[in-house]
């Protein structure tokens, strides 16, 4: 049976990742654009009137603004609308399972994938143009759905088994559902 | 443990003068609702009744919705002691804002007592040291808004609880049950939380309570009952469904079939309940809600305070089991509840997360500070956090008044101009310009006499007079020939938009 529910995430994965494939590239505000960056200094600057140069440079230079530009565009990543999107709720259950499972039980060396995992999105961010949005699908959402599989396998591994299934039952549903009712809002994220 | 009070002494003063500071002036300019709620509260004072004459009213008709009556006569008590002004409209919220902090910091106080951990000592201090900084809270805290308050109620009625959980007194679980009911009354996420909060609760001590004689428990329940049952009625009502409806994230899907409705129901939801956690949501600014951040630049939690909420929630994991651990976990799921039922995500009424993420954070620093390598991390982790400070400072003082200045309105200034005339001119003035339905008129100078035209006017009532139109820049005048412009009012914004002109036809 726990092989049975792990087919079904893996067919409602290979589902979503047709869904993003049907797609050309990942939505402009999950990337860093120098001009961009540029022209929200430029505003910044503009802003401070009156106050002596060496205080605004302080606060607004390039090294300031793209950091944070960075961060933002890598933290829109984590928006967990975005991972439903990538995972489906079901893997979402199993990507936070997956998490407690490292950090409570799990070795040093899957602490640091589990951690190297959380970089990937970092690559998409800085070097979007780089690589077809194609090989982007798999680096960026394969890896996550395969610890999404990792975390629910051992969620199915030290909860009750009646339990177990009874989640699983639930999430599945919720899935589906989720697939029919937010599959065009995937257009948030990618664009077709 | 001198010092200890020494800095809890400290951190409140700090407190109260970033809550006090410039209180009435910034956010420059009052909103709708702020307007709305001075209204009503000086009406209040004056006479006992409401805007539309009720007479003390439970629920305050306000624009596209009710109003609960916390905040309204909270502010009206304000009014009676430093007048009717912004400043004593954005008191109550200001004072809850400081006193939730001391609250918080009790309630942690309370929940970490008996720790055998001495670094747990620390835990109340530095959590609501996040939650006095956070940009979400301070902001909140100094609008005349109802959720400053209503959080403050809340987090009151949650340090009763510990103490009743410690003493098992039944004078502060009375007490607890009191100021969630405040809460009720309050603001309206708290309708939702509050019940599901208690229910929590009592389910988790339900051997504590069961202690109790079953006349005890059958009394307190009925009273609990007794009290609510005012805003529960209330709130199947259409008047009470009125905000809900407007605000809905189920909109979307009331058209539709039943089975349709049923089954989207769960997934809206869950698509809401999610957003609450990311760190899109935690870190970064969410349209279109712009007067709820201090800026584009920032989210409800600094950028270095994700990091710390990953790693207290690593080490909220590896808690033994335990109050800390409990409440942190009841409060974190329930908490964005009433939030996700509406359309956003929206930081005012997910205000009341401050409590469980500022405990995260907390957790989450004082583990750092225990760990091996703290003096590296700190080394690499300090300056950045002092940056961002002084940034937030930078952005709160110097760009937020001029940038979104725009905003905030600037009702005031118009009516001020506008009694200049008020003896020698018929004024008339473009709805556009004023907000609230036109309330910002009574609520600064209830005497000034002023016709609010559209697109259509009549003509002047007194041909003797000569008319004064306020309107705004953009508002092309058809039915005037000759014109002189009187006083224009700009905003102090770099492209100096024009906000109102003052017209003598």
């Amino acid at each position: 049976m726990k092989r049975v529910i792990l087919i079904g995430l893996v067919l409602l994965q290979i589902y979503i990742n047709y869904l993003f494939l049907l797609c050309r590239s990942f939505a402009s505000y999950l990337h860093f654009e120098p001009s961009t960056a540029s022209l929200h200094l430029t505003d910044l600057i503009f802003s401070d009137t009156d106050l002596p140069l060496l205080l605004i440079r302080f606060f607004h230079n390039k090294i300031v603004t793209f950091s944070l530009d960075v961060l933002n565009r890598y933290a829109t990543f984590f928006d967990f609308s975005l991972f439903l999107h990538i995972v489906s709720p079901m893997g979402l259950w199993g990507m936070l399972f997956g998490y407690y499972y490292l950090f409570t039980k799990g070795s040093r060396l899957y602490k640091i994938l589990g951690l190297a995992l959380l970089i990937l999105p970092m690559v998409e961010v800085l070097i979007p143009l780089s690589f077809p949005y194609g090989l982007g699908v798999y680096y960026v959402i394969i890896p996550f759905q395969l610890f999404s599989l990792f975390g629910y396998y051992h969620f199915l591994r030290h909860v009750d088994t009646k339990k177990g299934y009874i989640t699983s039952g639930i999430l599945f549903g919720l899935s589906l559902l989720w697939l029919v009712y937010y599959n065009d809002s995937i257009t948030a994220w990618c664009i077709k | 443990m001198r010092w200890h009070w020494l800095l809890v002494a400290l951190l409140l003063i700090v407190t109260f003068i970033t809550r006090f500071y410039h209180l009435g002036v910034f956010p420059p300019g009052l909103t709708n609702d702020e307007i709305s709620i001075g209204v009503n509260a000086y009406s209040l004072l004056r006479d006992g009744t409401d805007q539309h004459g009720v007479k003390y009213p439970l629920w305050f008709r306000a624009e596209g919705e009710y109003k609960l009556p916390g905040y309204v006569y909270a502010t009206s008590f304000s009014m009676l002691l430093f007048g009717k002004d912004d400043f004593a409209l954005r008191l109550p919220s200001a004072v809850a804002g400081g006193l939730g902090v001391l609250f918080f910091y009790l309630f942690t106080q309370e929940l970490v007592r008996g720790k055998k951990k001495e670094a747990f000592v620390w835990l109340p201090l530095i959590a609501s040291s996040v939650m006095a900084f956070s940009p979400w809270y301070l902001q909140a805290s100094r609008m005349g808004y109802e959720a400053s308050l209503g959080l403050m109620f809340f987090i009151v009625a949650l340090y009763l609880w510990t103490l009743f959980l410690r003493k098992k007194s039944l004078l502060f679980l009375g007490m607890s049950v009191c100021f969630f009911i405040f809460a009720m009354y309050t603001y309206n996420s708290y309708r939702v939380l509050v019940p599901l909060m208690l229910l929590s609760l009592f389910y988790s001590e339900r051997k504590l309570l069961f202690t109790f004689s079953r006349k005890v428990r059958v009394m307190l329940v009925g009273l609990f009952l007794l009290c609510i049952t005012p805003v529960m009625m209330f709130s199947v009502t259409s008047q009470g469904l009125e905000r809900f409806r407007v605000t809905s994230a189920f909109s979307e899907l009331q058209n539709e079939p039943f089975i349709t409705r049923i089954t989207g129901y769960p997934v809206v939801f869950l698509h809401n309940f999610v957003q609450y956690f990311s760190p899109f949501f935690l870190s970064q600014f969410q349209e279109p809600n712009i007067i709820y951040y201090i800026s584009k630049d920032f989210g409800v939690l600094f950028h270095w305070e994700i990091l710390f909420l990953i790693i207290g929630v690593l080490s909220l994991l590896r808690l033994e089991w335990s109050n800390v651990k409990k409440m942190t976990l009841i409060l974190l799921f329930l908490s964005p509840v009433p939030a996700a039922l509406t359309v956003g995500p929206h930081p005012l009424r997910s205000l009341q997360m401050i409590v469980p993420l500022s405990l995260l954070i907390g957790l989450g620093i004082l583990f750092m500070v225990q760990t091996k390598k703290r003096l590296m991390a700190l080394s690499l982790l300090v300056p950045f956090i002092l940056f961002e400070l002084f940034l937030f400072l930078h952005t709160y003082l110097i760009h937020y008044p001029i940038l979104y200045q725009g905003l905030w309105g600037k009702s005031k200034e118009v009516v001020m101009e506008a009694e200049r005339y008020d003896t020698t001119h018929e004024i008339i003035i473009n709805t556009k310009i004023l907000p609230s339905n036109n309330l910002a008129i009574p609520f600064y100078n209830e005497q000034l006499r002023a016709e609010y035209v559209n697109d259509l006017w009549l003509g002047p009532q007194n041909p003797d007079k000569p008319v004064l139109y306020i309107t705004h820049k953009k508002d092309q005048m058809r039915w005037a020939k000759e014109k002189k412009l009187l006083k224009t009012i700009t905003l102090d914004t770099p492209n100096k938009d024009f906000i109102a002109n003052f017209w003598e036809l």
